[in-house]
């Protein structure tokens, strides 16, 4: 078959609303964008468990201890499912998991903003699992749609394992909320912190997002950055008063056709962050480097290179 | 790498068909069967696990899909194709009757 009428019959199916499998032809652009976006994501599960790492030692009690653990292994657990997922479809472009592993280490690979940032206090913890995973959640669950089939699937897992995470921080940060004064500044600060970051890491504003049209059409993505941030301001700033506490933007506000209005944000440190030039993007990727060559002799066993005496 | 991709198929509760979840990558039948553990039941969500080395399958490719469609009338193959046993009852219960 020509490739034209390949392309004809790949955009008919994604029409009647079929799910492409990695054995299916696809458009090389298709599978691209797909790999693009399904390696962001891997990269960013495994690069979220480091902030909260940090934290695992110093929980307050054994619970949350024990609380965080499990987050934290969970979203390692999910940037494997996810390389899995990707590496099937990058078998025509000859890439494995180590090679992800490997960009990813050398800051050839993007990851969300998020995860540049630092986690200085306990309500940072709070934050990170209420709000990041609250925020990811929102653009993961638009993405239970997409047209890449081992991809949806893949998220209904790991959509039902963010969940979690989100009553888990959403836990923490009521109890600090209900806390003592210094306990709800600390909570105040910690949302004052992340709130740009919050808001850039939906994406920039629709125009400014070049992949985002053909990737639309093609149904690997399904709503733009603009709809989910709309989304997320809808069901988190409600919580934030509803906490006592302030939106750390003056301009904050719901109009008549339910449209949320906020400050811009400004790009350019969004657009430095993504570049890995974010506040902590060296050291936290000097931390991936040194777990993963500290890994080296465990993947080595468990590919049965090494023999046990 | 001596590694290669092995199915992974759960089954939530007794008596249910084994589904398949996704897939790891191992060297032998014993590390993907722990992977899989790790990677796709931490809350208990499985009963019992299977995996299988995907190159021991024969799946479906896009070539013989056609194989698998049905391309005459199979109605009298299904429970639909005999519907009109209903009004057959009716007729002869009427004629009975009348
Ligand atoms: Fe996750
Ligand atoms: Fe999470």
């Amino acid at each position: 078959m020509e490739d034209k009428d390949r392309l004809l019959e790949f955009e008919e199916r994604i029409a009647r609303g079929e799910k492409i499998e990695a054995e299916d032809w696809m458009p090389q652009e298709y599978r691209k964008q797909a790999l693009r976006l399904i390696l962001t994501h891997a990269n960013s599960e495994i690069m979220g468990a480091l902030p909260e790492g940090e934290w695992i030692t110093r929980a307050p009690t054994l619970q949350r201890k024990l609380a965080v653990l499990a987050k934290v292994q969970d979203e390692v657990g999910h940037a494997q499912l996810l390389y899995r997922v990707a590496e099937d479809l990058a078998v025509p472009l000859g890439k494995t998991r180590e090679d992800f592993l490997a960009d990813l280490i050398e800051g050839r690979a993007k990851f969300h903003n998020v995860f540049s940032y630092p986690a200085p206090t306990w309500a940072d913890v709070g934050v990170i699992a209420f709000f990041v995973d609250g925020a990811a959640l929102v653009t993961q669950s638009a993405l239970l749609e997409t047209s890449y089939g081992p991809y949806a699937r893949i998220l209904k897992r790991i959509c039902s394992e963010e969940a979690v995470h989100l009553k888990h921080g959403e836990d923490i940060v009521l109890t600090l909320a209900g806390g003592t004064p210094a306990q709800r500044a600390m909570l105040q600060d910690g949302i004052n912190r992340w709130w740009r970051p919050l808001l850039h890491f939906f994406g920039p504003p629709d125009q400014d997002s070049p992949n985002l049209e053909q990737a639309k059409r093609w149904k690997i993505r399904i709503k733009t950055n603009e709809e989910l941030r709309q989304q997320f301001l809808n069901r988190y700033v409600p919580k934030i008063w509803g906490m006592g506490l302030q939106v750390p933007d003056p301009h904050i506000r719901k109009d008549e056709d339910g449209v949320w209005h906020y400050s811009d944000p400004g790009w350019d440190e969004f657009w430095q962050v993504i570049q890995g030039h974010g506040p902590l993007t060296r050291e936290r990727l000097a931390l991936r480097r040194l777990a993963h060559d500290g890994g080296q002799w465990v993947r080595a066993l468990l590919a049965g290179e090494v023999e046990v005496a | 790498m001596n590694l290669q991709v092995f199915e992974v198929f759960g089954q939530e509760k007794s008596g249910e068909p084994h589904v398949h979840v996704g897939s790891v990558l191992a060297g032998d039948v014993d590390m993907a069967y722990l992977l899989a553990k790790e990677a796709f039941t931490r809350r208990g969500e499985f009963r019992s696990l299977w995996v299988a080395p995907r190159k021991a399958m024969r799946k479906t490719s896009a070539a013989d899909a056609p194989m698998l469609k049905t391309y005459t009338d199979r109605s009298y193959r299904l429970g639909i194709g005999y519907r009109k046993t209903v009004e057959k009852w009716r007729r002869l219960q009427e004629g009975r009757q009348g």
